[in-house]
């Protein structure tokens, strides 16, 4: 047997027989018990990677080289032994689960691999101690939250006690503090029980301070970096390939201080946790101030905002669902203007999906109104975008509505260069990766030239890159063509760099509304990485951008 | 446990006295049998639900009691004492007796099955069959997952859309329209999640072996004991109860109402998700019949 638990040694992949290698010369070991990070911009093949380690989820097509799991081909295991050997969990949740039962689903691999009903109980209950189960263990699995129906694909997975846990982007479709739960839990399961995790993920800010390896392929579909979590930031230093914002916001400080000359040379390492980030923020001054200060005293700007026109208001808007159940909105009272991007943040449950539909008028409140500008017209995206499509080919989708809308064929073919989607347009929309679906989403809400846009999550699924570009489309959007928009997020980064204003619901009221620049300064923990780690030690600082005016380096 | 000890019980025990009591309440409509299970299943009812959900039910039973018993002394003119005569409709004495008998069956079989939905959860119906049919019952836990995620896409399809078009055309036309739209998307949409949830499934080793089952239920000897109480209880009511529903009969007179042991047998027979909860009493003949032993050196020793 090898001394690796996976191993890849000259893989090659292609689509379909004669088509193009999207991933080569893939060479890369884990030994047991590691935790390794695969990242890479969306696109550049990780999950056909990470499928080629399981024969029953692998992709069509062709590959070479040699594949290797626990010193074996793959594809020479036994299906139960497969199932067994090689757990792997993926995107989605929501569809993994096959039965109607939490105890059930956590039983279901162990039924079909046939194994006696004494040692499945055991199991099954070891497992549910393990992840905490215990208390849900008789629910429905149709009324868990996103959370707990990611926990109990992993645990379903891990209750077969595999040796390596195989992982694709767990947390996509879950909001933060799920995604941070999931992780802790997971960070147990290969410290506590030893298995060699293999996990791609765009959000690195949680991920990379459990790493101990960072696998990186880059956009050739070759294996760019093999090592550990610091030569990957040194490496990404060098040359920038897309995946700076997806790094913790610690480690971009660092990046940039280090840029500019002036970062703290004794350190061996990059921060990568908000601590280790003040302490290098911190260590980072008083070299400075040493060498003569910051020069011009810097001070970011003033925000005031210009003055604009409510388009739409929400006056004392009391809602709930049923006659019999608590009120999901009490009383919001809420202002929408025109040429400027409005979010709405809060815990899941506080009825930010509500109160959009509410605004698009397809909930009508019990009590208080909704006021509209005549001949507004609000478009509405609700979570999960596939929902809007209907047609083989995208852009025949787009097309749909062209009736309705008053466009023709060359608008489309401009609103899908706008998005960067023309690459794409004879795709099945269903085949469009978490970032693409967004965006053709959006495409084809503004061909219906709507002036008011409400957007439920708009950033669930994306990574670093995809969320830059739609939060630039964003800002063009109001400021060049004056619309609204309102976002919910739980993406706080994302909201400070894109938001105008931001206000915050909880117990179903709004508690307060403010510009997003002093949103995120006056509060002290719900706020951006960057703000928390420059809290006290250089005010005023929300994102990395402002980080790098305050200290002059621009 | 708000429902009871019965509930507790192993599923076959819950599955043999429900096919019992549905069947025997399904197969006479002398009076006092009827009377007898109609009893016995509201009390049953009663004590699952309470009495708000139970009047409920009975809301709308009464109609369908009322609706057969007219509807059949309209239509069955086999009786021997005519109440009212208008052109081809009889209605007599025979056929209302016999048409309220009827609709009193047809109650207590619903109630039964009200009965029965509450204690026979999926699970214990999967349980029973799911050895024996590992493939219909792994269909019916799915498509009982399915439903309700099935339900809420549709909602979120129905508001994305309307949100997007619905102010556009109000006309009949373009509603059905959004309609069909609608159930297209919904199909895609399942079909989508059905591939990943059948990756899932291949991913945890489905169809590698043969499935066994998560059993959650044991045989203890108090079920071992009630069971046999129960199957005599059967033998019993069997028997009396054929002998006395064939002396009955409702035309051309309705006869007799005679005294027999039946009725006894009959209530003990579909009381028994009342007779366990004496175990709670700690009766010392009820609870030695359990087959409890004193702990011996011998049996502690059993365990290594």
């Amino acid at each position: 047997m090898s001394e690796y638990v996976v191993e890849m040694r000259g893989y090659a992949f292609s689509y379909g027989s004669t088509g193009e290698d999207v991933l080569h010369d893939i060479t890369f070991g884990l030994e047991n018990g590691s935790f390794a990070v695969l990242c890479g911009t969306s696109g550049s093949g990780k999950s056909t990677l990470l499928r080629a380690l399981k024969p029953e989820l692998a992709v069509a097509g062709t590959s070479r080289g040699t594949v290797r799991v626990l010193g074996n081909d793959p594809y020479h295991l036994s299906s139960v032994e497969s199932a067994t050997r090689i757990g792997f969990v993926m995107q989605d949740p929501e569809n993994r689960i096959v039965t109607d039962t939490v105890w059930h689903e956590l039983a279901f691999g162990l039924e079909s691999i046939g194994m006696d009903t004494q040692t499945m109980h055991r199991r099954v209950a070891e497992t549910a101690h393990f992840f905490g189960i215990g208390s849900w263990f008789d629910r429905k699995t149709t009324d868990l939250s996103g959370g707990q129906k990611q926990l109990l694909n992993l645990a379903a997975i891990v209750v077969m006690q595999p040796a390596v846990l195989v992982l694709d982007e767990p947390t996509s479709q879950l909001d933060p503090i799920a995604a941070k739960g999931f992780f802790d839990v997971l960070e147990r399961v290969n410290a506590e029980l030893g298995i060699t995790v293999l996990i791609t993920e765009h959000r690195l800010e949680d991920v990379l301070p459990f790493a101990d390896r960072v696998l990186f392929l880059g956009r050739d579909g070759t294996l760019a970096y093999n090592g550990n979590c610091d030569g990957f930031v040194r490496m990404l230093k060098k040359d920038d390939d897309g995946l700076y914002a997806a790094l913790p916001a610690a480690t971009r400080m660092s990046m940039l201080l280090e840029r500019a000359g002036k970062g703290t040379g004794d350190r061996a390492s990059y921060p990568v946790t908000v601590r280790e980030g003040r302490s290098y923020l911190t260590s980072a001054l008083t070299t400075i101030s040493a060498q003569g200060g910051l020069g011009a005293e810097p001070h970011p700007a003033e925000r005031t905002l210009p003055p604009s026109d409510v388009v739409l208001r929400a006056k004392d808007v009391w809602f709930r669902y049923d006659r019999k159940m608590p009120f999901v909105l009490r009383g919001v009272d809420f202002d929408l203007c025109a040429g400027r991007v409005a979010a709405l943040v809060g815990g899941n449950g506080s009825g930010k999906s509500t109160l959009l539909l509410a605004l698009a008028g397809i909930r009508r409140p019990d009590r208080g109104r909704i006021i509209k500008a005549r001949n507004l017209h609000v478009a509405l995206m609700t979570q999960n975008p596939k929902a809007l499509f209907t047609r083989d080919r995208l852009v025949d989708d787009l097309l749909e509505w062209s009736d309705l809308g008053g466009y023709s064929l060359s608008n489309t073919n401009d609103m899908l260069e706008r998005f960067g989607l023309e690459q794409l347009r004879m795709r099945h929309p269903y085949d469009l990766s978490g970032g693409e679906t967004q965006k053709a989403a959006l495409a084809k809400i503004l061909l219906l030239g709507p002036d008011v846009l409400l957007l439920d999550e708009p950033t669930k699924g994306l990574d670093a890159t995809a969320k830059a570009q739609v939060g630039a489309i964003l800002t063009d959007l109001t400021l060049r063509e004056d619309k609204a928009v309102l976002l919910t997020s739980h993406d706080l980064e994302f909201v400070s760099e894109v938001a105008h204003t931001c206000s915050m619901l909880f117990g179903h009221e709004i508690t307060c509304t403010q510009d997003a620049h002093s949103f995120f300064l006056d509060n002290l923990f719900y706020s951006t990485p960057t703000a928390r780690i420059a809290r006290g030690i250089l005010d005023g600082c929300v994102t990395t951008a402002d980080l790098a005016a305050s200290l002059g380096l621009g | 446990m708000a429902k009871g000890l019965f509930a507790t019980y192993h599923p076959a025990v819950c599955m043999l006295f429900f096919l019992a009591a549905i069947g025997f309440s399904f197969s006479t409509q002398h009076p006092v049998y009827v009377v007898l299970s109609c009893v016995m299943s509201s009390a049953y009812l009663v004590y699952l639900r309470g009495w708000r959900p139970f009047l409920r039910t009975m809301g709308t039973c009464v109609p369908l009691v009322v609706f057969v018993g007219l509807l059949n002394s309209l239509f069955n003119a086999a009786g021997a004492t005519i109440l009212w005569q208008w052109g081809p409709f009889c209605v007599c004495v025979e056929g209302l007796c016999y048409g309220v008998a009827m609709g009193g069956m047809l109650t207590a079989v619903l109630l039964w099955f009200a009965c029965y939905n509450e204690v026979m959860t999926e699970d214990k119906f999967t349980y029973l069959f799911g050895r024996r049919l590992p493939t219909v019952s792994l269909m019916v836990t799915m498509i009982s997952r399915w439903t309700p995620r099935m339900v809420s896409r549709g909602r979120n399809i129905h508001d994305s859309q309307e949100a997007l078009i619905g102010g556009y055309d109000q006309s009949r036309r373009g509603m059905l329209h959004r309609g069909v739209r609608m159930a297209t998307v919904l199909v895609g949409l399942g079909m989508e999640d059905a591939i990943q949830t059948a990756d899932s499934m291949s991913a945890r080793g489905y169809g590698s072996a043969t499935r066994t089952s998560y059993a959650r239920f044991r045989w203890h000897a108090r079920e071992r004991v009630v069971l046999g109480v129960f199957c005599a209880l059967i033998a019993a009511s069997a028997t009396l109860l054929a002998t006395d529903a064939g002396a009955f009969t409702f035309y051309p007179l309705v006869s007799p109402v005679e005294p027999s042991w039946g009725y006894a047998t009959y209530a003990l027979m579909l009381g028994m998700p009342f007779w366990v909860e004496l175990e709670r009493l700690r009766i010392p003949w009820y609870s030695s019949s359990h087959g409890k032993q004193p702990l011996t050196r011998a049996s502690v020793h059993g365990y290594e």
